[in-house]
């Protein structure tokens, strides 16, 4: 199997810079949201789209830096 | 990769992807995010967990002797076998397995450039199979601590001239502006950095594919902020992972003589009573 679409973004949540890095392997989307710097993981997701994995993933990672 | 001071500890995802099934060659991926090597890992590849196997769990220190011998034999891995480690996140925590590594005196290990990143970036081959490995009967040296600090040689050192300390920590964290970054726990109760320190992101070591900078502009990179090999170098960060990724390119890439990486860290220095802190900005690249 091989990734695919491997893309990663930078964007801003509650002051805090990220990265968001998504990908499929197969029909497992993949997204992850990470600080930019050091790169600690925030949430990840694991989903049948695209546009869900990264969804879901944004709304995780609002959540936890919102606290 | 030629012009670093030993090239030989560094190998592009092409030559991993040529030698994986070699013999006397052990590829183990080493994340930041300890999931990421179940969804899919270079096919062949280990995958070992920072936060279990390479951190004693009940004291704070490092994997001790016996249980790092326990860890290579149940990963087939003998005494002249190859180790190539590869990661998340710019090889971050590939790094802070192959200081350990090499504290316990493994001769031959590289670190593949651009890590977990560049392979998947390039759409190579991934396997979600874990490999079946034949037991080895590893033996470790003693540890070698010269390339580790401890608390009370950074005490006397820290301001001594012929020593440079490097915080390789956000800028926030070292002007004391946070304890820690978002989405790490261990922190400390006070914020800042240690007295004279130069503040020069780890980061700041790689391209954005992360791969490794060039030598010219890694030893531009430290040069200008009065980092040279003619010093005593100790890197540190919160927890000691960062930094020994930075002791990696001054280390090997730039073959600095004297580096040493203190994982005591900030979140020791921090929490001592009575440390000397200096808060703002430094030197800061």
């Amino acid at each position: 199997m091989r990734p695919q679409n491997y893309s990663v973004k930078t964007g801003e949540i509650a002051g805090v810079e990220i990265t968001v890095t998504s990908y499929n392997i197969g029909e497992a989307f993949y997204c992850q949201i990470s600080s930019a710097d050091p790169g600690a993981v925030i949430s990840r997701v694991k989903s049948s789209s695209s546009d869900e994995a990264v969804r879901k993933a944004l709304q995780f990672a609002r959540l936890k830096l919102s606290r | 990769m030629s012009k670093y001071a030993n090239p030989d500890v560094l190998v592009s995802t092409q030559w991993v992807d040529d030698h994986k099934e070699d013999a006397k060659v052990v590829v183990v991926e080493v994340d930041v995010d300890t999931k990421a090597y179940d969804e899919g890992h270079i096919p062949g590849a280990l995958g070992w967990n920072w936060q279990t196997q390479l951190c004693d769990t009940v004291q704070r220190d490092i994997i001790p002797k016996d249980q790092l011998e326990g860890l290579l034999s149940n990963s087939g891995i003998a005494n002249d076998t190859t180790i190539v480690l590869y990661g998340d996140n710019n090889n971050w925590f590939a790094a802070w397995a192959f200081w350990q590594l090499k504290i316990y005196g493994h001769k031959d290990i590289r670190i593949m450039d651009g890590g977990r990143r560049k392979w998947l970036q390039e759409g190579r081959d991934l396997s979600a199979e874990i490999p079946v490995v034949r037991i080895s009967n590893y033996k470790a040296s003693a540890a070698d601590l010269a390339i580790r600090a401890f608390l009370p040689e950074v005490r006397e050192e820290f301001q001594s001239p012929g020593t440079v300390l490097v915080d390789v920590r956000s800028a926030d964290e070292f002007t004391g502006k946070i304890l820690s970054p978002p989405g790490l726990p261990e922190t400390c109760q006070r914020g800042g950095h240690i007295p004279g320190a130069r503040n020069i992101g780890w980061g700041l070591a790689c391209n954005e594919d992360g791969t490794f900078k060039a030598f010219d502009e890694l030893e531009a990179l430290y040069a200008s902020n009065g980092v040279t090999p003619d010093e005593q170098v100790i890197t540190y960060c919160r927890i000691g992972e960062r930094s020994s990724h930075s002791w990696f390119v001054l280390k090997y890439l730039l073959g600095f003589p004297t580096v040493k990486n203190y994982d005591g860290s900030w979140t020791e220095w921090g929490n001592l009573v009575g440390a000397p802190v200096e808060t703002g900005n430094g030197a800061s690249a």
